[in-house]
């Protein structure tokens, strides 16, 4: 496994986790609400693109996490 | 970057079908309550308006018998005790006093069960009250139904009451006028105070032109208000097409169900869902209504709505779970595919 060692890229990433997160639950609020169609208009889209993001964010972050990202570059301390 | 967008479709996909599904669930769930607490109305309003019906028709059965009883009609016996014991077997029931006329309209007897005694009643002549009047041209075994109104000596306080009356004859001479007083107050506690649609369910018992003579829960306000005058005269908006769907209500012979606004809400006019059905007896046509508030219903859709919502979450936070365990299972699978791959490469195999 590969630790994320830069604190910069580590709060980059909490951001970027921490909105689509949001996103979602305040889309999932605004979904439930008693505001009857503005709710659902505003609401589902906010909880599709929070998940979607969530996904991307997440995908990011395990990328960085397997070192997937830059496995050609690691060739070297494999240990045949 | 393919499988995220693949993976980012089915996620849209299933939270989409998952809202549609929670959106229609709250609709239907609303539909259904709606015509629950209509049909619940309906039955309690059909139960009440015939319990009053049979009650009514015993009750000047009983008239009818206690007039035929040889006791009565010659003055030979005890008749206080007659009409005492009368009265203690309809205890705890709609008949509150029973009277008896000689034939100039002054009180012989009377009894009653909420104990009451006002010395002013053999004071009084009722020759002139429209159950007297109509007794004193009757033939024997006949009774008169009289309209509801308020005592002004005797019991005075318990609002309105239906005059029963039939007349008493001696020796095939008219002899006077037997009374029972059946008090709408009272009806109210015995017939339509235990049984209950929701928390803030309310019942109306309205005379055919309108006035209510039973108002639950007892709103001494309303009791005896002519709710087609007092809506004319507090309008509100929608008012005008509540009073016009009322007097359809309350002409109509048929039991049916409403959707109005009345000035019966806690605060202010309030929507209501009416169940009407008519009380018809000895040609007196009156409408009892059960009208539910809407805010009962929405008290009650909120619990299941709150379920709704925790079951949607949950849904959609199960397919975000799994779709992040699938980018996760692809990103472990992509490294030691390439893992592998370079080993078998380094190794010399194809």
């Amino acid at each position: 496994m590969v630790r994320i060692d830069n604190h910069l890229t580590r709060i980059i990433l909490f951001f970027k986790l921490l909105i689509p997160i949001v996103l979602l639950i305040s889309g999932v609020a605004l979904f439930v609400s008693e505001i009857s169609f503005l709710g659902i208009l505003l609401g589902l889209p906010l909880i599709i693109i929070g998940s979607v993001l969530v996904i991307y964010t997440y995908d990011e972050i395990c990328s960085m996490w397997t070192g997937d990202s830059d496995l050609k570059d690691k060739d070297e301390q494999i240990n045949y | 970057m393919k499988v995220n967008v693949l993976l980012s479709l089915i996620t849209a996909f299933f939270i989409v079908g998952f809202s549609l599904f929670y959106i229609f669930a709250v609709n239907i769930t609303r539909l259904l309550m709606t015509e629950q607490t209509y049909r619940k109305g309906e039955l309690i309003a059909k139960s009440e308006s015939r319990l009053i019906e049979t009650f009514l028709e015993y009750t000047v059965n009983s008239l009818l018998f206690l007039s035929r009883d040889f006791s009565i009609a010659s003055e030979k016996e005890p008749m206080q005790e007659v009409l005492n014991e009368y009265i203690r077997d309809w205890e705890e029931t709609p008949v509150v006093g029973v009277a008896r006329f000689d034939s100039e309209g002054h009180i012989l007897f009377t009894a009653n069960n909420i104990g009451v005694s006002d010395n002013r009643l053999t004071e009084f002549v009722f020759s002139d009250r429209d159950y007297f009047v109509w007794a004193s041209e009757a033939s024997e075994g006949e009774f008169y139904f009289g309209n509801p109104f308020i005592p002004r000596v005797g019991i005075t306080k318990h609002g309105y009451m239906i005059p029963l009356s039939t007349p008493v004859f001696s020796d095939g001479e008219f002899d006077g006028v037997l009374l029972v007083l059946v008090s709408l107050s009272e009806m109210t506690k015995v017939f339509i105070s235990d049984l209950h649609v929701s928390p803030n369910h309310r019942v109306f018992l309205f005379y055919s032109d309108g006035t209510v003579l039973i108002s639950y829960p007892e709103n001494e306000n309303i009791t005896g208000v002519n709710v087609l005058e007092y809506i004319s005269e507090n309008s509100y908006p929608e008012s005008e097409n509540t009073l016009s769907l009322l007097e359809g209500l309350i002409e109509s012979n048929d039991p049916g169900k409403l959707d109005l606004i009345l000035p019966f809400g806690e605060k202010q006019p309030a929507r209501f869902l009416v169940s009407h059905f008519p009380v018809v007896y000895d040609g007196e046509h009156w409408s009892l209504v059960v009208a539910v508030p809407e805010s009962d219903i929405n008290t009650e859709l909120h619990t299941l709505k709150t379920l709704k919502i925790f079951m949607l979450s949950f849904c959609i936070f199960m397919v975000l779970a799994l779709s992040l365990v699938s980018v996760l299972i692809i990103r472990i699978s992509r490294k030691n595919a390439y893992f592998n791959g370079l080993k078998d490469g380094k190794n010399g195999k194809n």
